[in-house]
C-alpha cells in the first residue's frame, strides 16, 4: 500500500505533465461554452427576427423554421445521442397534424386538448414498432421499420377517404384559442407556439444530454455490447427516446395544421423524413446546437436564396455530400474544430 | 456466489462445453485456465447472460438466472469484462468512468470507490481524464475496461484476458489492482492464458479443456497435474505455431 505513490509516478508516461492535461480539460470547458453561446445566438436569430418582424413573409418563415427546428431537435435524441436511424419523423408530424384535426373536427375538442390524446396516440404508436424492432443490436430493423411504418401511415391517410379526406389532404377552419390572454390564433401567436415549442424541445434534449438517461444513450450509441455489460437496459432505454422523439414531432405536426390551414399525406412523405435526417448531418449529429445549425442552413438557406422547392433538394443533396466529405461532424463539428486549441496529435 | 449445474453448449455440430459443474464462493479469487479453444470465453459469456447455454443452470447468489439479460445480472453485481480492449472509442476516460458509475450503497460501495481510486493513480488514469478512450495505448484502454467494470459496484467481477498485450510493469499493476479488489471482498474469476500472471494471484485454478473441466484446485497442485500439462502444452504449441 505505501509504496503505491512510487508505482504510480513510474507510470506516468514522461511526455505528460500533470498540468497539461488540465489546460486541456479546461479550453475543453471553453470550447463546449463557446459552441454553446454560438447555439444560443443561432437560435436567437430564428426566434427574434420573426417576433420583431413586421413582414408577414418572415414571420411565415420563423414558424416554418421553428417547426423544423423541433423535427431536427426531436429526431436528434434518437439518432444523434442513441445512434438509431428513424426513417419516420415525417410521418409522425403528420401524424400529429391529422389526429389532433380529426380529434377537433369530430369530437369537437378544443385544439389545446387535442393535444393530450395526441402526444398519446404517437407514443404508442412509436413503442408499438420500437419494441421489435429496437430489441436488434446494429440498428438496420429500426431505420427498415420505420421506413415501412413511414409508408404505411402515409398510403392508409391517402386512401381512407371518409376520415382523412384522401390524397387531396383537408382544410382547416380551427385555430388555437386564446389562452392566458394570449391569442394563438394570428400568424404571430402561431409563431409563438412554434418559437415555444421550440425551446421546450431543446430544453428536454439539453436536459436528456445531461442526465444519466443521455449519458446511457450515448453508451448505447458507440456500444451495445459494452453499454449492456454495464448494466445499461439498451432496448428500453432506446424505446424511451424514440417514444419522446415521436411525441414531439406530432406536436409540432399539430401546430403546422393550423399554421398552414391545410394538410395532405404529402407531408408524411419518406423525403421529407430524409430532409430532417439531412439536416441533423448537416448541422452535426448528437450536438445540442447541431440541429439549429442545419435547420437554418437547410430550411432558411434556400428560402434566402428564393429557390423554388425543386431546386431545394438539389442545393441540399449537394450541401450533405460536401458536409459528409469534408465536414463529417457537422457545421457544430466544423466550428468545434476552428476554435480547438492547436494540440499536437489531436484529431 | 456462483453456482453451474451441468453446463453444455454447441456451436452449429460442434460441442463447445460439457457438462460443466462448479462453483465459485463469495470472496474467491478464481483463475479459469485452458488451451485455445477450450471453452473458457463460452463459459463467461454464459454466466454474464450474453449466451444462453443449450443445457445446464446457472445460480447467482442462490438465484436462478439461466437466460437472464447481462444488463440485469450487472445491475444485480455481476459483471464481466471483454477480451482486448474494448471501450467507448468516442468518449473520453472521464465520460466512460461516468456512464459506468452507479450508486453503491454502504460498505460495498466505500470499497469499490478505493479501488477505483488505487486503479485511477496506479494506471495513471486521471492524467488521460480527458482523452478518448479511442486514443489511449492499448494497456490503458484495457484498463479503463475494467475500470468502467469496477466503476458499477460489480461485486463479482468476471475478467475476460486483463493482462493480454500488458507490458511487465503494467501486469504488476494490474496485479495489484485485481488483489485490492480481492482484499476489498469482490469474487473475482479470471480468465487468462498467461500462466505466470495468474499463478501468482490466483487461489484457486479451474482448468477447461475441449470444452470439459478436467482439473480443479490450488495453482500449484493443478499446475502439475499431468492432464492439464498435456492440455497446455500440447495446445501451446499449436498456438504459437
Amino acid at each position: 500500500m505505501t509504496d503505491m505513490p512510487d508505482l504510480a509516478t513510474a507510470s506516468v508516461p514522461p511526455a505528460k505533465a500533470p498540468t497539461a492535461w488540465r489546460g486541456w480539460l479546461g479550453s475543453l470547458a471553453g470550447r463546449r461554452t463557446l459552441l454553446a453561446v454560438l447555439g444560443i445566438a443561432a437560435l436567437a436569430v430564428l426566434l427574434a427576427v420573426p417576433a420583431t418582424a413586421s413582414s408577414r413573409y418572415i414571420v411565415y418563415l420563423g414558424t416554418l423554421l421553428a417547426l423544423h427546428g423541433v423535427l431536427a431537435v426531436s429526431l436528434n435524441i434518437i439518432m444523434g445521442f442513441a445512434g438509431q436511424f428513424a426513417l419516420a419523423h415525417a410521418a409522425f408530424y403528420g401524424l400529429g397534424a391529422y389526429t389532433s384535426a380529426i380529434l377537433i373536427r369530430d369530437f369537437d375538442l378544443s385544439f389545446w386538448a387535442s393535444l393530450p390524446p395526441t402526444a398519446a396516440a404517437a407514443a404508442l404508436l412509436a413503442a408499438a414498432i420500437g419494441y421489435p424492432s429496437l430489441r436488434f443490436t446494429g440498428g438496420i430493423h429500426f431505420a427498415l421499420i420505420t421506413f415501412a411504418f413511414g409508408e404505411l401511415i402515409r398510403l392508409v391517410t391517402a386512401n381512407w377517404h371518409d376520415l382523412t379526406g384522401g390524397p387531396q389532404g383537408m382544410q382547416l377552419g380551427f385555430s388555437p384559442e386564446p389562452l392566458l390572454g394570449i391569442d394563438f390564433g394570428s400568424t404571430r401567436g402561431i409563431y409563438a407556439l412554434a418559437a415555444g415549442l421550440l425551446v421546450i424541445s431543446l430544453a428536454i434534449a439539453a436536459a436528456i444530454r445531461f442526465s444519466r438517461f443521455g449519458r446511457s444513450l450515448v453508451a448505447i450509441r458507440e456500444d451495445e455490447v459494452l453499454a449492456s455489460s454495464l448494466g445499461i437496459n439498451v432496448t428500453a432505454n432506446k424505446m424511451a427516446a424514440f417514444v419522446i422523439t415521436s411525441v414531439l414531432a406530432a406536436l409540432a405536426g399539430t401546430i403546422y395544421g393550423p399554421f398552414v390551414g391545410f394538410i395532405s399525406p404529402e407531408m408524411m412523405s419518406a423525403s421529407d423524413s430524409i430532409s430532417v435526417v439531412g439536416m441533423l448531418i448537416v448541422g452535426g449529429l448528437g450536438t445540442l446546437a447541431g440541429p439549429i445549425f442545419g435547420t437554418l442552413i437547410f430550411m432558411g438557406l434556400p428560402e434566402l436564396l428564393r429557390v423554388a422547392k425543386l431546386y431545394r433538394l438539389v442545393i441540399l443533396g449537394l450541401i450533405i455530400i460536401a458536409v459528409v466529405l469534408f465536414a463529417p461532424k457537422g457545421v457544430a463539428g466544423v466550428i468545434d474544430r476552428l476554435i480547438r486549441p492547436k494540440r499536437g496529435g489531436a484529431r | 456466489m456462483l453456482r453451474l449445474e451441468g453446463i453444455g453448449h454447441r456451436f452449429g455440430g460442434l460441442e463447445v462445453l460439457r457438462r460443466i459443474d462448479t462453483s465459485v464462493a463469495a470472496g474467491e479469487l478464481v483463475g479459469l485456465i485452458g488451451p485455445n479453444g477450450a471453452g473458457k470465453t463460452t463459459l463467461f459469456n454464459i454466466i454474464s447472460g450474453f449466451v444462453r447455454p443449450a443445457t445446464g443452470r446457472v445460480f447467482f447468489e442462490g438465484r436462478d438466472v439461466t437466460g437472464w439479460k447481462p444488463n440485469v445480472l450487472a445491475a444485480l453485481g455481476l459483471v464481466r469484462t471483454f477480451q482486448g480492449a474494448r471501450v467507448f472509442p468516442n468518449l473520453t476516460v472521464k465520460e466512460s468512468l461516468a456512464i459506468a458509475r452507479r450508486p453503491v450503497k454502504g460498505r460495498q460501495g466505500d470499497a469499490a470507490a478505493r479501488v477505483i481510486a488505487t486503479a485511477q493513480q496506479l494506471f495513471d488514469l486521471d492524467a488521460h481524464a480527458g482523452e478518448e478512450a479511442g486514443s489511449l495505448p492499448s494497456g490503458l484502454m484495457r484498463v479503463l475496461g475494467i475500470a468502467m467494470a469496477l466503476s458499477t459496484g460489480a461485486h463479482v467481477l468476471l475478467l475476460d484476458e486483463p493482462a493480454a498485450g500488458l507490458s511487465g510493469e503494467e501486469m504488476e499493476h494490474l496485479q495489484e489492482v485485481i488483489r485490492q479488489l480481492h482484499q476489498a471482498g469482490t469474487t473475482i474469476v479470471v480468465v487468462d492464458h498467461n500462466l505466470h500472471f495468474l499463478m501468482g494471484l490466483v487461489t484457486r485454478a479451474i482448468v477447461l479443456d475441449s470444452g470439459m473441466l478436467i482439473a480443479d484446485g490450488p495453482p500449484e497442485a493443478v499446475t502439475a497435474d499431468p492432464r492439464v500439462v498435456e492440455a497446455y502444452l500440447g495446445a501451446a504449441d499449436l498456438a504459437d505455431g
